[in-house]
């Protein structure tokens, strides 16, 4: 048997392949949010696919699922859900999907609110009903970049739990993201240091998380009811305060005054400054990335809060 | 594709049920008949959770059924004693929105998850769980042989025949059984398909037929197909099953409108 340059190229192809193998064998994460999904590509990088089943434009109370959803998740490897009753559905379909490494209490399945310390649902102390309220507190809590940190530490655990031979990369891909996100709090409170008493309103609760984060002056929100829009805002007492200064900025989401555009063309005639902020990751714009989202965020207030001066 | 095996078992259920109480809704004219009961177990539902049944419990179950009871004395009254200027339809419509109504007044009050409640009673196809598809054909076995073994009767009320001994009390045992399936079925599938695959296979039954017992079978393979074809649909452009059945209803209903109209040109 004499030496065979073809027999050679083979074996070493094989042996190439052979070992590439587990990295192109990658972990499946699907998430319910694109923030989720950010993060868990971030700390991932490489060894992961990451799937949202949702975009930050759409009302995570109300998503119709579609068939794909449940291949997604019938297919992944970890879920990982934002949890606090507020994306329910995702329940619905793992139950469908029947997949056995991602049902709830599988390593595959992650609620990213366990490690979260939560703020109380309901913060208008005028309010005479309770609307829309989550049993288990406010739920918008990725909107305070410390609870990133949370978020991403905790998926790092499943990472290294599924896949432990990567466990170097995961560590070093979290501490990186949580270094990074620790540089621009400190760039970003800075940023809007100087507006600390100037009194912000939110339209909903869902920014609770975040003007506590920023300290920022939380005056409340319009909702009476959470969740319920404008039904029940007693417009002139509404009016009134913004005129005596109880107000000066009010963050809301576009598709709120969407959904309230009466009620926003009688706040445009008063002196309130307007804050669109972007409540989630939407792929493809200025809020693509987690941080990017924040960053965008802060921008957007402190412009607000600029001209409310 | 085995995604929607599940749902598609479930609908040709559905679509053999409803198909035939459709043929009885159409004769008596009450077409949103079902979206009115389906309200007031709902309703029920609803109070029953507030006086602390949880909604999967007997209990909650049993008041559920109790206003679709009440609402089916409802209209076994105001039907009999039926006035020519105040249609059935218009106690139905009012019946329905005051449920609806009364419900969102309590869900404002109610200290709980309200859009979770309310998931939980307006099911999703997609979402159908085989335990409940094999509960659910039970109650829909049980009801259906009622109906079997008193076909006449209840075709002699639907068709407004008054010298029938005890017609109130059948009128009253077709709304009352028919309540208690369109609740189940609500609860598996939403409002929206639930009375799609009510009254559009019994129109392109009658469309099509003359006689009772072959209508009845043409509805459930009308239900049945335009199912199968948007299910097909759904998982082919990744649509919501719910919506992609309720449209190829209407695409059938269509044809078939078209296909009867070529015939007796």
């Amino acid at each position: 048997m004499h030496f065979n340059k073809w027999r050679l190229f083979a074996a070493t192809t094989i042996a190439t392949v052979a070992l590439a193998m587990p990295t192109i064998a990658s972990i499946r994460i699907v998430t319910s949010t694109g923030d989720l999904a950010d993060i868990a590509k971030t700390i991932g990088q490489g060894h992961v696919t990451v799937t949202r089943l949702t975009d930050g434009r759409q009302d995570l109370h109300q998503i119709e699922a579609r068939p794909s959803m449940v291949s997604k998740i019938r297919q992944a490897d970890l879920v990982v859900v934002i949890g606090m009753e507020l994306d329910g559905w995702m329940d619905s379909i793992l139950r469908t999907a029947g997949n056995p490494r991602v049902m709830n209490g599988k390593s595959g399945y992650l609620d990213a609110s366990v490690g979260i310390k939560k703020l109380p649902a309901k913060v208008n102390p005028n309010a005479p009903g309770v609307g829309d309220v989550h049993r288990s507190g406010n739920p918008h809590y990725w909107l305070d970049p410390l609870n990133g940190i949370i978020i991403a530490d905790e998926i790092r655990d499943r990472l290294i739990q599924i896949d432990p031979d990567h466990k170097s990369d995961y560590d070093r891909n979290y501490t990186a993201f949580a270094q990074a996100i620790r540089t621009d709090m400190a760039r970003w409170k800075a940023s809007i240091a100087e507006f600390k008493d100037v009194p912000v309103l939110s339209f909903h609760s869902s920014w609770d998380y975040f003007l506590k984060a920023f300290d920022i002056r939380n005056a409340g929100t319009v909702e009476v009811y959470p969740g319920m829009g404008s039904l029940g805002v007693d417009l002139p007492t509404l009016k009134t305060r913004i005129n005596r200064g109880d107000y000066a900025v009010l963050i809301y989401e576009p598709a709120q005054a969407q959904a309230n555009s009466a009620l926003f063309k009688h706040l445009d005639s008063t002196r309130i400054r307007l804050a669109p902020l972007i409540p989630s990751v939407i792929d493809s714009s200025a809020t693509a990335t987690y941080r990017g989202l924040i960053d965008h965020n802060i921008a957007t207030l402190k412009s607000a809060l600029t001209s409310s001066r | 594709m085995s995604i929607l095996c599940v749902p598609f078992i479930a609908c040709a259920l559905l679509a053999a049920i409803h198909g035939y109480f459709g043929l009885h809704v159409l004769r008596r004219g009450v077409i949103f008949l079902d979206i009115a009961l389906a309200q007031l177990a709902s309703f029920g539902a609803l109070i029953g959770a507030i006086v602390g049944f949880s909604l999967g419990s007997p209990e909650g179950y049993l008041i559920s059924v109790s206003f679709t009871i009440v609402g089916a004395a409802i209209f076994t009254l105001t039907r009999s004693s039926a006035r020519r200027d105040i249609p059935q339809e218009a106690i139905i419509g009012i019946v329905y929105v005051v449920a609806a109504a009364a419900a969102i007044a309590a869900l404002s009050r109610f200290p709980g998850e309200g859009h979770h409640l309310q998931e939980m009673m307006i099911g999703n196809i997609l979402f159908v769980w085989p335990p409940d598809l094999f509960k659910t054909t039970l109650l829909y076995a049980a009801v259906g042989l009622i109906h079997w073994l008193c076909r006449r009767a209840f075709w002699a009320v639907s068709d407004g025949d008054t010298t029938l001994k005890g017609a109130k009390w059948w009128d009253f045992a077709f709304y009352a059984t028919f309540g208690i399936v369109v609740t189940s079925s609500v609860k598996l599938a939403g409002v929206l398909l639930v009375f799609m695959l009510l009254v559009a296979p019994a129109a392109a039954a009658l469309l099509l037929s003359q006689r009772r017992p072959i209508q009845v079978a043409l509805a459930w393979i009308f239900g049945t197909i335009c199912s199968g074809v948007g299910l097909v649909a759904a998982l082919r452009w990744d649509i919501p099953p719910g919506a992609a059945i309720i449209v190829t209803c209407g695409a059938g209903l269509l044809l078939t409108w078209g296909y009867s109209r070529m015939q007796h040109s």
